[in-house]
């Protein structure tokens, strides 16, 4: 069971779950638990012998009901590969899945915000190399969402649209444009390859989205990081955050958006989060947006 | 800024919601592409199948 505790100098809260320092760490393909169960194998996580997508509790969570949720999704029973490569109707089917998830945790009163990511890459901390995403289904409101909240209020309307319309008429930061879909890295990046993939349509959530939307959002999502692994020819580690509306009963408006933060700044250097990140919340960056969007462009050109 | 969208039911903590019967899995595709099952130690189970076959597939 996890506690939480209010750290009232930054006024946010922090989770202890101590029994995740237990967690399965790094196991070689023979032992993954996200493969699909094999014959006279040891019983995974998933005790099928094929599967499509499975979501599964945590066994090692940081929210549990009856004060949220942690999910595992699991985006394919092959042990290679990544959102990336998955096949365009399975990436597709993934947005369906998130949907769902989005509906049935964002329906419990005891989660106020559902969050669904994905850590990509030793680099940021994963544990396991299976394809795989994660949700947490948090008992309150955390503070980036809070921020973009705040956000609305002080542009005096939903800011990833207005974002949104600065970048297609500035031009210099967009990487992919669909009719229903567009990727950039953003004027602010904070991350050198940081990138933004934003509904057109202001769509609080996945519940809120067209069918074609879904569509385009998989395959921009799955443009995005091709080009990031082909940017220096290597698997590119990010963390990926699906930004939605807030479920709890002190309900805000959302814009459903998706926010990439690659620590990679250079083929093999990455960024810190050292003193002045820590210490002051002030990020420094070695890159230009638009230096960082000309090269995300080209790779993903070459990526195809 | 756009009117508030409709939250979600509020549901059971740790129970499946009303939204959460098999009458509405993943909308799209019918209520035989989930298949929950609870494991040994408690913890759910949802297979989702029958996803790539969708009208974009």
């Amino acid at each position: 069971m996890s506690e939480l505790r209010f750290e009232e100098l930054r006024g946010e809260q922090v989770a202890y779950a101590i029994h995740r320092q237990e967690r399965t760490f790094l196991p070689d393909r023979d032992h993954c638990p996200l493969c699909p169960t094999r014959p006279g194998g040891p019983v995974t996580e998933i005790p099928v012998a094929a599967f499509e997508i499975a979501v599964f509790d945590n066994r090692f969570p940081a929210f549990e009901a009856p004060h949220g949720a942690a999910e595992v999704v699991v985006y394919t029973d092959k042990h290679e590969g990544s959102l990336g490569t998955l096949a365009p109707e399975r990436a597709e089917a993934l947005m369906w899945v998130w949907r769902h998830r989005y509906m049935e945790l964002g329906a419990r009163a005891d989660v106020d915000y559902v969050f669904i990511f994905e850590n990509r890459g030793v680099e940021v901390g994963v544990t396991l190399h299976h394809p795989h995403g994660q949700i947490y289904g948090y008992p309150f409101l955390p503070p980036v969402p809070a921020r973009e909240i705040a956000a609305d209020e002080r542009l005096g309307g939903c800011a990833p649209c207005k974002l949104l319309g600065d970048e297609l008429a500035d031009g210099r930061r967009v990487l992919v444009e669909t009719d229903a879909v567009v990727a950039y890295v953003p004027y602010a990046a904070r991350w050198a390859y940081e990138a933004h993939v934003v509904l057109r349509a202001h769509r609080a959530s996945l519940l809120h989205c067209e069918a074609a939307e879904l569509h385009a959002l998989a395959s921009v999502l799955q443009t995005l990081v091709r080009g990031y692994d082909a940017l220096f020819e290597r698997p590119f580690p990010y963390v990926m955050a699906v930004h939605q509306a807030p479920t709890g009963a002190d309900t805000h408006d959302g814009h459903l958006h998706v926010e990439f933060y690659p620590p990679l700044r250079t083929a093999d250097k990455l960024k810190y989060l050292a003193g002045s990140e820590q210490g002051a919340g002030t990020f420094i960056s070695d890159t230009l947006p638009e230096e960082s969007a000309a090269a995300l462009r080209e790779a993903i050109d070459r990526a195809g | 800024m756009a009117s508030n969208p409709s939250p979600p039911p509020a549901g059971t903590p740790g129970e499946p919601s009303e939204l959460a019967s098999d009458d509405q899995p993943v909308e799209r595709y019918g209520p035989d592409a989930i298949e929950r099952r609870v494991k040994e130690d408690g913890r759910a189970l949802i297979l989702y199948s029958q996803l790539d076959h969708g009208p974009h597939a």
